[in-house]
């Protein structure tokens, strides 16, 4: 479903310095899979995951979404294809400030421009997924941490995603919460999702069904 | 876009202080603006109305009087010359005449009006025809038989402190008979500062009483002020040569010239300071929206990784940007509006300007466009900062905001 080819990314530091984030990556990721990327911290993993996930682009090489070049699409193709494809839950409280847990969940559809009233029920029942129907109307800053990555789990379902992209969901999280979003992603695997997920820890990492390591920005 | 702008509207009202900031310096944008506009309108309306006082194009005078025309009508002064009313008609009835009015030229009288002694000037006109003196009879004050217009200097600075009430009249006795002034000419520099106008009709009425002090031929008149079709000045300047009725004409234009070129510096002045507050507040929007980008753009970033295209997601900060700019310059407007109204009277005192505020409706429509533009300049300052962001990959944005 989504393949890397010769893939590197690097960031201008000064005029002639450079940072290589990712050096070389080859990595094919099946559709339905369940897959962890595991490795230190500057290791690449997060760039690994926006690379992948179509909300960076890579300096060489080729990315391949559902055997499609989507390297050279132009910005409205790919917005479309994370719109449609994608979900994202993110390691940093990545709700928006100023709308409420269901509106920050009916978010991906509000900005698709296909919102209808019948989201609101959809969005409802992820927030139920998710055990946080009952503070729906809640701002980020009235929910604990556990909690705004909960729904920032239910918002990135609402698309019904063909892939999810999580960067360490469950970091700085209780084992409790925790383990309701691994839950989570257990179950999404079971109706067919393909899962990838940014971890350092390496006891998350083995409840994937795959794992890759990366060290200074290599597969290894 | 209708779900877009339920968003934009809930970030502008959960984040008050963020929304007060924009609102407020659109807001003071609007406020400046509209009192900057109003008095350019104001003052453009008076000078309207000064070069009416002085804009007839041709001025027919008893032959002999032709070379004293213009200073007559620059200098006010009531100089006892006269020629049948049937020249009026006459000219009148020349195809390309406009408009023709007739005054006559009374006498210097010393009296009190409104409270200031002095020689002023009389001069009768008759306020059904004349098209110098109408635009000094706005805001619905008829003018009777018994009412005068009077001049600045006439008395009329201590006439404006009760202008607006009308419970409160003044009056000036002339020629033994008590008239109530009915309208204030303001200031522009010439004799006619000095001079009381008063209706023909009276000045008929006075003549023909006995013992009333005032003299002049009876059925005549000192002067006609012609507005003809545009173009046609020369034309009907020979025409009425043709007529053989023993009057000199002259043509007006050159005292409206001379007027527009002391009005014009001032013109460029007001309208560079209106140029100078949209920069400013251009400027004031993009560093403020510059900042606000900057704090947000790892809210941007994640928009943008949800799936929103750089259209909608500029959509949704301009609609911001506008929403919030909109409420603070209507509010800005309205107060700018509401304090320039309400302290016209002192304005015009302290100012000691030329000023004929305007109606209720030209200043909603200058609201209104004064609205529209603080709005749009908003929205293209904040435009370029939020181009900024939005231009980067989402992942970079959601990097750099970290």
């Amino acid at each position: 479903m989504i393949r890397l080819e010769e893939v590197r990314k690097s960031y201008q530091l000064a005029r002639d310095s450079w940072s290589h984030a990712l050096q070389t990556i080859n990595l094919s990721i099946e559709k339905g899979e369940y897959i962890s990327i595991m490795g230190p911290s500057g290791s690449g993993k997060s760039t690994f995951l926006a690379l992948a996930g179509l909300i960076d682009r890579p300096s060489e090489g080729k990315v391949w979404f559902d055997d499609k070049d989507v390297t050279t699409l132009s910005d409205k193709q790919r917005a479309a294809i994370r719109s449609q494809k994608c979900g994202f839950v993110f390691q940093f409280p990545s709700l928006i400030p100023t709308l409420t847990a269901l509106e920050n969940v009916m978010m991906p559809k509000t900005i698709a421009g296909s919102y209808e009233p019948k989201d609101e029920v959809c969005a409802l029942s992820l927030l139920e997924k998710v055990g946080l129907k009952e503070k729906a109307g809640h701002l980020p800053y009235q929910m604990s941490g556990g909690e705004q990555r909960r729904v920032a789990m239910a918002r990135a379902l609402m698309n019904e995603p063909e892939v999810l992209l999580a960067d360490e969901p469950t970091g700085a999280l209780d084992y409790e919460n925790a383990m309701m979003i691994m839950n989570v992603f257990k179950q999404l695997h079971e109706e067919g999702k393909t899962i990838l997920m940014v971890t350092h820890d390496r006891e998350l990492a083995m409840k994937a069904k795959r794992m890759v390591c990366l060290e200074k920005g290599r597969l290894v | 876009m209708n779900r877009l702008i339920v968003i934009a509207w809930r970030n502008l009202k959960r984040k008050v202080s963020r929304t007060m900031l924009l609102a407020g310096s659109a807001g003071l944008t609007a406020f400046i603006l509209f009192a900057s506009y109003f008095f350019v309108h104001s003052m453009e309306r008076s000078m309207e109305a000064s070069s009416s006082r002085l804009g007839a194009d041709l001025l027919v005078v008893p032959k002999g009087y032709g070379n004293q025309a213009g200073d007559l009508i620059i200098s006010g002064t009531a100089t006892p010359f006269y020629m049948p009313e049937s020249v009026l008609d006459r000219i009148r009835s020349i195809p390309e005449v406009e408009r023709a009015a007739a005054q006559i030229y009374l006498e210097t009288v010393s009296t009190v009006c409104c409270r200031t002694e002095g020689d002023f000037p009389i001069i009768a006109f008759d306020p059904r025809e004349d098209f110098t003196l109408r635009h000094w009879m706005a805001d619905g004050k008829e003018m009777g038989t018994y009412d005068i217009l009077i001049g600045s200097s006439a008395g009329g600075d201590n006439f404006l402190f009760h202008y607006d009430n009308q419970y409160v009249e003044e009056w000036v006795t002339l020629y033994g008979k008590d008239f109530s002034v009915k309208g204030v000419m303001f200031p522009t520099g010439m004799g006619t500062d000095h001079t009381i106008f008063m209706h023909r009709d009276a000045a008929n009425e006075l003549n023909e009483k006995k013992g009333s002090g005032l003299e002049f031929p009876a059925q005549h008149i000192s002067i006609v002020l012609v507005k003809t079709d545009p173009g046609m000045e020369s034309f009907v300047k020979r025409e009425i040569e043709k007529l053989d009725i023993g009057v000199d004409v002259v043509q007006g234009k050159g005292l409206q010239e001379m007027v527009n070129t002391q009005i014009f510096p001032v013109k460029i002045l007001s309208y560079m300071m209106i140029v100078l507050v949209l920069v400013m507040s251009s400027l004031q929007v993009a560093t403020m929206f510059t900042a606000l980008i900057s704090e947000r753009r790892k809210e941007i970033g994640m928009i943008r990784a949800m799936g929103a295209t750089r259209g909608s997601t500029y959509l949704l900060l301009l609609l911001e940007a506008g929403m919030a700019s909109l409420l603070g310059a209507s509010l800005g407007a309205l107060m700018s509006a509401a304090a320039l109204y309400d302290n016209r009277i002192l304005i015009m005192q302290v100012f000691q300007l030329p000023l004929l505020f305007p109606d209720w409706v030209s200043g909603l429509a200058i609201g209104l466009v004064t609205t529209g533009v603080t709005v749009l300049i908003s929205v293209l300052a904040a435009f370029f900062p939020i181009r900024s962001t939005v231009r980067m990959e989402p992942y970079e944005a959601i990097r750099e905001g970290e």
